[in-house]
């Protein structure tokens, strides 16, 4: 039982460190500004100390190591002694970085640039800030790059902890962080009763006990500080150092008297799980799902969701009551009270479904919050000035969507810093301002999310884009086009406008593949351009991936639910417009060119007599393809569920879902329906 | 009649070494399934057909929102298909797959009994030829001075799965 907490608490921590990680980046990269936020330093150094001290507690002893040099860093910059400067931030995005992979891989292991940067973030330490603070801290920490809690601390120390009375109603124990102190060395403690009342005024809650201790250890004051760090608002403490001797005796145990804190707790932790039967070890599972990276089995649901989802539960509990009661009347059954009741059961359950899909809903701002770095990074690289600005994070998206629409709209932000905005020399001769602005914004528009990627840049080149489309046979050198037609060529297949093939973009795959990926998000995109002010490209995507609009067709006795995407038209087959080719599907003349049929009831071998005079025309990524059915019926909206849960994929069908009456609908599929013999374009 | 006889079935189970069975009827055989692995007990209703799928595959089912796929026994086995009627049951299982527990029903002729088996009593049965698949069968017992044949379930959900894979493949219309 123990074992299964501890995983647990572990995979929660890792999940805590990611956010902080965030949290830490985001922080570093707002401190570019002139005058630093106290609050923003603050809030910065509490993500790093919260990292190394879950690390330590776990045993990842070099994710805390790292962050203890961040923080020491830190710590100067939030004290005071140094001033916020560009290459120690850049030298701490890089730290986040390596924290970042750190935890992705495994955080238990080490990683190759740590050492080295440790050694960077502490010279940095030692280089900058005024003498007494820093000097003798840069110090410490040189000493022992290895150890990080080295120290020239020595002896004797007398604490004195006097706990504020609301210190247990925090759920603090006293005990524990005497306890704490114990594992540093050997402790006089002795308590101070002076303040206990008589019992008449004795509350059992209140902590009236003060303690005062003298630990005997070669630690430095921090160690000691750390300890009482949780209840620092709850307590009063005093740290002072007895007198002794001579601090050089002890030297050579400094290395090895820190390194006994950690470890207690670090084993203390790993000791279940080692107990366990190896083939059990929970371990390898939590670093596989580590390792799974963004697509996460867990996700945080914000309380006022769920919320609602028990409130509306509620409703319906009271009214499956109420129906009840008009149900168990034997006499009469009134007729108006129980219409009543139906409609809010509909209106209920409509609500309950809502909600249910809002829970899998996350704020766009938590995919746009990669991009101030990737922006920052890319933009010195480039050597452009850009400024980001994001409107609408608070936009809701499913999560998946939102897990898959990130690489495409990350390939879409490249793509404008590289291609749109122009260096600060040409924007200047241009009479433009030096830095660029790129502008994010998303909103909701008809059920769907709208992203719209916009720069000030110099738009689309269109005499260029049109001879490379030319050159590269994506258009007829004699075909007309209109400026719209111009600027969507670069969605084309095969199109890349990137002269140098560069590590930012232009592999030559390029837009082609955004495409793809938003469109089989079953999402739309589209361009927008005017030369010399810029370039708008937008983004219009579902808000779930759960609910498909479908088209319900009849194929001999079984209903089929066809994506209402997909379909171009359908139309009735007459027996002059379809012919045979011997060996191959048969084909149908439509709209000027011949499509190939496929006749649905052989396809899937229902081995009834179709009378298939329907073809529905359907479009996958272009390729057009007919397919036979006996009717059409309504269309509606359907949740889809996968056959892979229980059975396994069936070619040709994507799913299925429940329709009202309770049975199984099966949900085509249409690109795995296409056909393999493509009949070219005619004339 | 299962009720009753689980009660019988607890009286027991505090004996021995051995573990419970639902029993089910294919033909004058009597199988047995271990009785955790049993969800429920449906009567036949109508499936929704997947197309491409072996013809033991009779189709998917909405059991409370989940789709499940059902398998008719007699022709998974081999057995001469015998038409549904009133005593035709759907018996939902787990098996497992890849470690991942999957859901099925299995189309049997009739529920029979629950009963408890020692381990002791259940002979191995890897040099029994039999019309069905000898993988299938996890060993087989006597109760009642009649034969039982238990079932090794995950192996037949294993295989009900793989087979779809090696007829696509031969079965060229399907791609």
């Amino acid at each position: 039982m123990d074992d299964l907490d501890l995983s647990e608490l572990r995979d929660m921590f890792l999940e805590e460190c990611r956010e902080n990680v965030d949290v830490l980046e985001a922080g570093l990269l707002a401190l570019g500004g002139d005058d630093v936020d106290p609050d923003k330093l603050n809030e910065i150094f509490r993500a790093a100390h919260s990292i190394k001290g879950g690390g330590a507690t776990f045993g990842f002893v070099p994710l805390s190591e790292l962050t203890h040099y961040m923080e020491t860093l830190l710590d100067e910059m939030r004290s005071g002694n140094r001033e916020v400067n560009e290459p120690d931030v850049e030298l701490l995005l890089q730290s986040v970085d390596i924290v970042r992979d750190m935890l992705d891989a495994d955080p238990e292991s080490d990683h190759d640039l740590r050492e080295d940067m440790q050694k960077k973030l502490s010279a940095s330490v030692e280089n900058g800030g005024d003498a007494d603070g820093g000097g003798a801290d840069a110090a410490v920490v040189a000493s022992g790059s290895s150890d990080i809690q080295a120290s020239g601390g020595s002896g004797q120390w007398s604490v004195t902890f006097k706990p504020k009375p609301e210190l247990m109603t925090r759920g603090n124990d006293p005990l524990l962080l005497i306890r704490e102190l114990l594992r540093l060395g050997p402790v006089s403690v002795e308590p101070d009763f002076s303040d206990v009342p008589g019992w008449p005024d004795y509350d059992p809650r209140t902590c009236y006990v003060g303690w005062n201790a003298v630990v005997t250890a070669d630690v430095d004051r921090d160690a000691i500080a750390e300890i009482f760090e949780w209840v620092e608002f709850d307590c009063d403490v005093e740290i002072t150092q007895v007198e002794t001797s001579s601090s050089d005796a002890t030297a050579p145990e400094e290395q090895t008297a820190p390194a006994a804190i950690r470890t207690p707790s670090a084993d203390s932790v790993k000791a279940p799980a080692d107990n366990k039967d190896p083939s059990e070890n929970p371990a390898p599972v939590a670093k596989k799902r580590a390792s799974g990276g963004g697509e996460g089995t867990t996700m945080r649901i914000a309380t006022d969701k769920i919320d609602q989802l028990i409130n509306l539960v509620g409703e319906l509990v009271i009214n499956q009551s109420m129906l009840n009661r008009i149900g168990s009347d034997e006499d009469r059954i009134d007729v108006e009270a129980l219409r009543d009741r139906l409609d809010e059961l509909e209106r209920n359950t409509r609500e309950l479904q809502d909600s249910v899909m809002r829970v899998r809903m996350l704020p766009l701002a938590s995919g746009f919050s990669r991009l101030p770095r990737l922006v920052r990074d890319l933009s010195r690289k480039l050597e452009k000035k850009v400024e980001l600005v994001v409107e609408g994070g608070h936009t809701e998206i499913d999560k998946t969507v939102l897990e898959r629409m990130m690489d495409p709209l990350i390939h879409l932000v490249r793509n404008a810093l590289d291609h749109g905005l122009e260096t600060p020399e040409k924007r200047a001769a241009a009479g433009k301002p030096e830095t660029g602005t790129l502008m994010l914004n998303a909103y909701h528009q008809s059920g769907s999310v709208i992203i719209e990627i916009k720069d000030d840049g110099a738009g689309i080149n269109r005499p260029r884009v049109l001879s490379i489309a030319q050159e590269r046979g994506v258009v007829d050198s004699d075909e007309e086009l209109t400026d719209e037609q111009i600027d969507r060529l670069i969605f084309r297949p095969g199109f890349s406008t990137a002269e140098t093939v560069s590590d930012v973009s232009g592999r030559g795959v390029g837009m082609d593949v955004v495409r793809r990926n938003i469109v089989d998000l079953g999402g739309r995109v589209d361009i927008t351009s005017q030369p010399g002010q810029g370039t708008c490209i937008t983004i219009a995507l579902p808000l779930t991936l759960a609910i498909l609009d479908g088209q319900l067709v009849r194929v001999g006795r079984q209903t089929l639910v066809m994506p209402l995407l997909s379909i171009v038209e359908t139309v009735e087959v007459s027996s002059s417009e379809a012919a045979a080719i011997p060996g191959c599907d048969d084909v149908c003349w439509f709209r000027g060119e011949y499509v190939p049929l496929i006749d649905l009831n052989e396809r899937f071998r229902m081995g009834e007599e179709s009378a298939g005079k329907l073809a529905m025309i359907v479009d996958v990524h272009g390729k057009r393809f007919g397919l036979l059915i006996d009717e059409v019926r309504g269309q509606q909206q359907v949740v889809i569920k996968a056959l892979e849960d229980n059975y396994r994929s069936v070619p040709g069908i994507s799913g299925a879902t429940i329709m009202s009456d309770g049975s199984v609908a099966l949900i085509l599929d249409p690109p795995s329906l296409s056909p393999s013999v493509r009949v070219s374009k005619a004339a | 009649m299962i009720q009753a006889n689980e009660e019988q079935g607890q009286d027991v189970t505090i004996q021995a070494a051995g573990e419970q069975y639902l029993t089910f009827m294919l033909g004058k055989e009597e199988y047995a399934l271990p009785i955790l692995k049993v969800q429920e007990i449906k009567s036949w209703t109508d499936v929704t057909d997947v197309p491409c799928t072996p013809d033991y595959m009779l189709g998917v089912l909405n059991l409370r929102g989940a789709i499940v796929p059902i398998f008719d026994l007699r022709r998974r086995f081999g057995l001469p298909v015998r038409e549904f009627d009133s005593t035709t049951a759907v018996i939902i299982a787990h098996a497992e797959k890849e470690d991942r527990a999957h859901v099925a029903g299995f189309v049997v002729d009739q529920v029979a009994e629950v009963y408890h088996f020692e381990n002791a009593n259940i002979q191995k049965s890897d040099d029994i030829a039999a019309t069905i698949n000898a993988d299938f069968i996890s060993g087989l017992t006597r109760t009642d001075e009649k034969l039982v044949i238990l079932l090794n379930l995950d192996e037949i959900l294993r295989r009900s799965l793989e087979l779809v894979d090696d007829m696509q493949r031969e079965d060229r219309a399907c791609h």
